[in-house]
């Protein structure tokens, strides 16, 4: 499977790139050259240079440092979206598929509403009156992401449950919660881990566009949504604050899709890379 | 059908709990104004049933509705429904001038990447496919404004119409480029591939067989022949989009200063204007309702194989 992943170059690249921002997120305070919330009024709005690669913000904070530091927290919150999301996604779409009847229709009636609401407009919402902490942020948007992996586990789920296998396990004599977790649901590990790489990429763009219109983290927390946001005021006089945040967020983002698409193949026995 | 009443209900409660259960309220804001008494924050409470248990509250609020009163704004004392109908209209105009152009640019590539047997223009969508979803409109929108905006001065830079000028329709479709072409993208980008993908299956069919074989060109086959087959199931994956697009459509009308349902919602939540904010996603929820339920439709008429009870 490695194999069949290392053929592909653009899914390699793309793991190298997600690697480096792994990298700097996880080494900020090593790497970044100044602290991300030191005010500086004498460089104030300094476009890139020696000093400061990047350029520094209009209270003079050092764009590059900034950006090392939001990406910690960017990176954290969308990973626990993903895996809070799959988690609860897996657990309702496998009953529901599961079980059936009145549960599967009480949890896909849930599903069809909450995807019914745009999820920005959601967010915003249930963000917008509170006192916002990385740990809410994260609850809140795994309440509003959990929907599509349940469908999706629940669409496997009953398909899987008409295999021999179940048949056996049920024979044996096992119970069904035993059924489910133990030989159900782990067979649905496949596309659910790659649907939740694309969640990661889909937490990153939410968790963005919510501090971009002015709903995510208090500041000074750094995020790449939030330099952006705060770019908006000087954007025409400096251009880098709107240039930098953007570019790590398509980057990450994009090596994510290319990535998940790579594990896609490598995973898929009938495609293509793995001939 | 039966569904959509309960679905309403219980959409409209959890946003009610949303928006009243944190602490904190409008009264405060005007609280935060040190002229203000206590006595006249207790009667603005009062004055809009904020003093009174949230069930009941809701319950008023429901009342109203149903006699199709949605409240007055806090904030500009007018009738909800009045701020919000015409903030729609401004964003139907962003959403159809979105979709349009999007399909039109989806179907043209599409078909180029099905007919052209270059592994450049296939390799040309699937790299604008994966930009498209990575970019974030607001980065890119950002861009078009500095780039197109403030340095070439080709565009204007946001809004809906030249100040000063009266309403024409060139000078609105003008405002509209750039905000469709940047919420448009996302749209190019998946719809081509998808377009490209079903095309080159259907091609392979033996009746594409026999039309090569009559001696259509590539192009006119691809067109008459191949287009209405992948186009069922194209509707359902356009008529699905809904949801997105208004999420995308609120960004997009912040960044070119669009005066539309997003921003309208933006600067309601700011300022707890709760019977805007009600209202605002309520008719969110009943757009995306009501083009699911176009999408059924248009699938049922497009298709002579579907029939509904």
């Amino acid at each position: 499977m490695l194999k069949r992943f290392l053929r592909q170059p653009q899914a390699v690249l793309s793991l190298l790139v997600l690697l480096a921002f792994a990298l700097g997120a996880a080494f900020a305070p090593l790497l970044a050259p100044y602290p991300p919330d030191a005010v500086n009024p004498r460089d104030m709005l300094e476009p890139p240079g020696s000093e400061h690669v990047m350029g520094t913000d209009d209270i003079g904070r050092d764009v590059l440092s900034r950006l090392l530091f939001a990406g910690r927290t960017s990176l954290t919150l969308a990973l626990g979206v993903a895996f809070f999301s799959v988690l609860l996604g897996s657990l309702l779409g496998g009953v529901a598929g599961f079980f059936g009847r009145r549960l599967d229709a009480l949890i896909s009636a849930l599903v069809d509403t909450m995807l019914s609401i745009p999820a920005l407009a959601l967010a915003m919402v249930a963000s917008g009156f509170i006192e916002l902490t990385t740990g809410r942020l994260i609850l809140i948007l795994s309440l509003i992401s959990w929907p599509t992996i349940a469908r999706l586990v629940r669409g496997q789920v009953l398909s899987l449950k008409e295999q021999p296998f179940v048949e056996a396990a049920q024979a044996a004599g096992a119970q069904h919660l035993r059924i489910l977790f133990l030989h159900v649901l782990p067979n649905t590990l496949t596309p659910v881990f790659v649907a939740g790489t694309l969640l990661v990429a889909y937490a990153i763009l939410i968790e963005s566009a919510l501090s971009f219109l002015g709903f995510g983290l208090p500041p000074p927390t750094a995020t790449w949504g939030g330099m952006l946001n705060d770019a908006q005021l000087y954007f025409r006089e400096a251009p880098w604050l709107a240039v930098f945040p953007g570019l790590a967020i398509t980057v990450v983002v994009a090596s994510i899709h290319f990535g998940g698409a790579g594990l896609r193949e490598a995973l898929d026995p009938r495609s293509e890379a793995g001939s | 059908m039966a569904g959509i009443f309960p679905r309403l209900l219980f959409i409209s409660i959890l946003l009610f709990l949303l928006i009243h259960l944190p602490a904190g309220g409008p009264a405060d804001i005007y609280a935060a104004d040190p002229s203000a008494s206590a006595e006249s924050i207790e009667r603005i409470r009062e004055l809009w049933g904020l003093d009174r248990p949230l069930p009941v509250q809701y319950g008023q609020w429901l009342t109203n509705v149903a006699r199709g009163n949605w409240g007055n704004s806090y904030a500009e004392r007018r009738p909800v429904t009045a701020i919000v109908a015409e903030r729609f209209v401004n964003t139907l105009w962003l959403t159809a001038a979105t979709v349009v152009l999007a399909l039109v640019l989806a179907v043209a590539l599409g078909v180029a990447g099905a007919v052209s047997d270059s592994r450049f223009v296939k390799s040309l969508i699937e790299g604008f496919a994966v930009l498209g979803i990575s970019i974030p409109t607001f980065w890119s929108g950002t861009l078009v404004i500095l780039v197109f905006a403030v340095y070439l001065d080709l565009i204007p830079s946001g809004g809906m119409a030249t100040i000063g000028r009266p309403f024409s329709l060139t000078d609105r479709l003008w405002h509209l480029l750039a905000p469709a072409a940047v919420l448009g993208t996302l749209y190019i980008a998946q719809w081509s591939r998808y377009l490209q993908a079903g095309l080159s299956e259907v091609l392979r069919e033996d009746y594409i067989r026999t039309a090569k074989a009559k001696g259509l060109s590539r192009v006119t086959f691809t067109l008459r022949h191949g287009l209405p087959n992948v186009a069922i199931p194209f509707i359902t994956v356009v008529g699905l989009e809904a949801p997105r697009l208004l999420s995308g459509a609120m960004v997009t009308e912040v960044v070119f200063s669009w005066p539309g349902m997003g921003r309208l919602l933006t600067s309601a939540l700011l300022s707890r204007d709760y019977p805007v904010v009600m209202g605002t996603l309520m008719l969110f929820v009943l757009i995306v309702v009501v083009a699911n339920l176009l999408t059924d439709l248009a699938y049922g008429l497009a298709d002579p194989r579907v029939r509904y009870q």
